[in-house]
């Protein structure tokens, strides 16, 4: 399964694992934007398996992280690959995917 | 997987610019170097050298790149384009061709010839020494694009309805490249991840800060995760020139927005920046500069930022202080509209694949349609027939392209052959408009370029023996290429000294393929040219002469079902004809039937059907309105059984083939037919008279016939039979 939701207490976890690419793009877009459905406030990412990520993937967790955060809710992600850290280095991404508060 | 078709993009996209760069060269060459041509040979150089280094190829970009620096100093008059750099840039187009050959075949680690790459790379360093000192206009370069910047920006202030503010032009302290990007849509779809050209720009220095702005990004729903939405602000620390950062961007440069900052540009262009953003994706820029320390606190002020960074910092919504928002400049460039789109040919079989089987299931349909006897039924697929001629047809155009594609190696092919042998040519190419099966295009370009070589080392004569035969000294060669009743015809014809048939028979004899005594048609002896070893050259040349290539010619027509003829005139030059079938794929046939079996005739090879008229028994010719027809009985030839007695009439379907007609003899007429070609499998190869099968609309199978060799095996045996013929006369004489 490339995508897995998960509840763990108040906090929802999506795992997901293979390509995050141009190529599963379309399809992962309404599996990840489920989330908006579910009640929990709290959203975790777990991208350790996730071997491939580019600027379509990057683009879908951008979008759910807005789409979340206007409905007052909070994405992060909790784990993360090396294909995905390399890509949150280079755009320099963490802030945006942490905890911490970030100006919006 | 994503490399792999942008690997082929690479190579495609190089493949043609070289073409074009050769085109360009060649224009120069003709008709004396113009700005046009020049730039179009430097674009090519530098397109090449820009994708290539996109993926890293750096054994290209290398190459390129001193390719490209001559261009420049020819560009800027300081190096004058002779022979000598003329030649040594074909060849240089040549290895670049090798090495994109080499990425191909992901073989670019190596290089395909380390010792040609020096020897090309030495030659360009040597004419680039010899280029004049950098004129006055170098020198002020920088200037003018500072200049520039300068009234740009006072443009934007303008435009904006800003009061122009002195402040606002006094230099930034922002010591880095900004860039400011937004990418075309299409971007990603195109197989072109901007992370990629982070990853190069990389190369080109250390990116100090990025920023992806994701205001673009539409709302849920009307997100398409295929598209790019995404745009950066990168600021950049790198000693690149202005030039070689827009090279980076060269790819997308269509349809996106890229916007470069020099080091301390004016502050109104950082102000557009701003301005361009969404309060958010402002706030988080303003943060990041301030981190940066990029301006002084006056310049912030002037900026009229000030209120912005609080705003980030208080996560308050604030407007951004000056109005008058830009359209963003890509709608505006949307309206132009795309004329082609590059389709996989993958995709195309199978379409032409499906518009297949279609046309089987509808003819199908027609038969149960016809059975039943219901006329509305009838006429229902009567009108989806219309329309499944119509598909079929507009689906086989798609794979139409033209030959031109084959015919725009040749000034190239033919100047270097000439060069080599030192004769002086002119080519000419009509009808490369032309168009036929792509398939078939590409398998035409060997057996042509073999016809070329010999038509120029063989038949054309040097200059001086030229002029002694009282011929211009130039010689002339054309290419010609034309629709001829449903197939196309490809013509080399040069104003040579023609063929020696004599020298033919003799030879042709002596190899044992004639018998001394025979009597031959011209045509067959000079088809003798086609076997293989054959050849009459008394010397062999480096291109010619060793017997192997017309036999090549000949098996690389017939397996395109197409036929090769020569005609030649002593003195006056040799035509040498390639006869091609248009498409491999679907025909519309006539259905004839003999004895119990259903053959299809290619439809525009038949030219009429009559009653079969009376004939001496055992004699193959007919008299047609008074003229002879050579005629094939399909019963005997493919040894059908006899039909039980009942319908005793034949009827016969006289076909045309090139300039030659012959009948064929069949029990009945079934009508036209749309016939899918479907190949034979190896058991049939050897069959001769059958070119395929098809299948019919109520599942049978039926053979297509092949018209080109049954006309030929009536010629052969109207000799033959004349012979017996004359033969039988004598022995009942007395």
């Amino acid at each position: 399964m490339p995508l897995t939701y998960s509840v763990q207490e108040d906090s929802l976890l999506l795992t997901v694992s293979g390509g995050l690419t141009i190529f599963q793009a379309a399809e992962r877009k309404p599996e990840l934007l489920h989330a908006l459905s579910l009640p929990q406030t709290e959203v975790v990412l777990d991208l350790a398996g996730v071997d491939e990520l580019d600027t379509a993937g990057i683009q879908l967790l951008l979008l759910l992280r807005r789409e979340l955060v206007n409905a007052g809710r909070r994405l992060e992600i909790g784990a993360c690959s090396p294909a995905v850290l390399a890509v949150l280095d280079l755009l320099q991404l963490h802030e945006r995917f942490s905890p911490a508060v970030e100006p919006a | 997987m994503k490399k792999d078709s942008a690997r082929d993009a690479v190579v495609q996209e190089a493949r043609e610019l070289l073409v074009a760069m050769e085109a360009a060269l060649l224009q120069i060459e003709m008709e004396g170097p113009s700005r046009d041509s020049i730039n179009a040979i430097f674009r090519a150089a530098h397109t090449i050298k820009g994708s290539a280094g996109l993926f890293a190829f750096d054994s290209i970009v290398q190459f390129t790149h001193q390719v490209e620096h001559v261009l420049d100093l020819v560009r800027e008059e300081r190096l004058p384009l002779n022979a000598h750099l003329m030649s040594l840039l074909l060849q240089c187009g040549d290895y670049i061709g090798e090495l994109v050959d080499a990425i191909e075949c992901n073989q670019e680690a190596e290089e395909p010839n380390a010792e040609r790459r020096a020897a090309l790379l030495a030659e360009l360093a040597e004419v680039a020494q010899t280029a004049a000192a950098p004129g006055e206009a170098i020198a002020s370069e920088p200037v003018r694009t500072a200049l520039r910047f300068a009234s740009d920006a006072l443009a934007d202030a303008n435009a904006g309805g800003m009061e122009v503010d002195a402040a606002l032009q006094a230099a930034a302290d922002y010591p880095y490249w900004h860039l400011s990007l937004q990418f075309n849509e299409n971007v990603l779809r195109d197989g072109l991840d901007p992370l990629s050209f982070l990853h190069y720009l990389r190369s080109l220095g250390r990116i100090v800060a990025i920023l992806p702005v994701e205001a673009g990004l539409p709302e849920a729903g009307a997100m398409d995760a295929e598209s790019c939405y995404l745009g950066m602000e990168i600021c950049l620390a790198s000693d690149s020139t202005r030039q070689t950062l827009e090279d980076v961007f060269e790819f997308v440069r269509d349809d996106s927005r890229i916007d470069i900052l020099a080091p301390q540009s004016p502050l109104s262009a950082y102000a557009t920046v701003l301005q361009r953003l969404a309060r958010e994706d402002a706030a988080r820029l303003v943060g990041q500069w301030r981190r940066l320390a990029l301006f002084s606190e006056v310049q912030w002020r002037s900026l009229g930022a000030a209120t912005l960074e609080e705003a980030a910092a208080e996560a308050v919504p604030v407007a951004v202080p000056v109005a008058g928002a830009r359209p963003r400049p890509l709608d505006e460039r949307r309206a132009q509209e795309q004329k082609f789109i590059k389709i996989e040919v993958s995709k195309l079989d199978q379409l032409i694949d499906l518009v297949g089987e279609l046309v089987i299931a509808g003819a199908s349909a027609r038969l149960i349609a016809r059975r039943r006897k219901d006329s509305q039924f009838e006429e229902a697929t009567q009108a989806i027939d219309g329309l499944m001629e119509q598909i079929r047809d507009a689906a086989l155009t798609l794979r139409m392209v033209q030959i031109n594609e084959v015919f725009q190696r040749f000034p190239r092919i033919v100047r270097d052959i000439a060069r080599d042998l030192d004769k002086d040519i002119e080519l000419t190419m009509t009808g490369s408009d032309t168009e036929l099966d792509k398939s078939m295009v590409e398998r035409l370009a060997d057996p042509l370029m073999h016809i070329v070589r010999n038509a120029i080392d063989h038949g054309i004569e040097p200059a001086a023996e030229r002029i002694a035969a009282g011929k211009p000294p130039k010689a002339s060669l054309r290419l010609n290429a034309m629709h001829e009743s449903g197939s196309v015809l490809v013509e080399v014809m040069d104003d040579g000294r023609g063929m020696d048939r004599v020298r033919i028979l003799e030879k042709a004899i002596a190899q044992g393929l004639a018998a001394p005594d025979a009597e031959l048609s011209d045509a067959e002896v000079y088809r003798f040219i086609f076997e293989p070893g054959f050849s009459t050259a008394a010397q062999v040349t480096e291109l010619s002469g060793r017997g192997v290539g017309m036999d090549v010619v000949k098996r690389n027509i017939d397996a395109l079902q197409g036929e090769v003829a020569i005609d030649t005139e002593p003195g006056r030059g040799t035509v040498v004809r390639i006869r091609l079938p248009l498409t491999l794929a679907i025909i519309s046939g006539f259905q004839v039937v003999v004895g119990n079996a259903v053959f299809v005739i290619p439809l525009d090879m038949v030219v009429e059907c009559i009653d079969m008229p009376p004939r001496q028994s055992g004699s193959h010719i007919v008299a047609v309105r008074g003229e002879p027809l050579p005629f094939v009985p399909l019963r005997e030839l493919f040894d059908l059984p006899a039909r039980e007695q009942g319908r005793a009439r034949k009827s016969l379907v006289i076909v045309q083939y090139g300039q030659l007609r012959a009948g064929l003899l069949v029990d009945g007429l079934l009508g036209e037919c749309q016939a899918v070609i479907k190949p034979l499998g190896r058991l049939f190869g050897k069959v001769k008279g059958l070119s395929g099968s098809t299948i019919l609309g109520d599942g049978r199978v039926a053979l297509i016939l092949d018209i080109p060799h049954l006309v030929q095996h009536t010629q052969q045996q109207e000799q033959g039979n004349t012979a017996a013929y004359a033969e039988r006369s004598v022995a009942a004489a007395p």
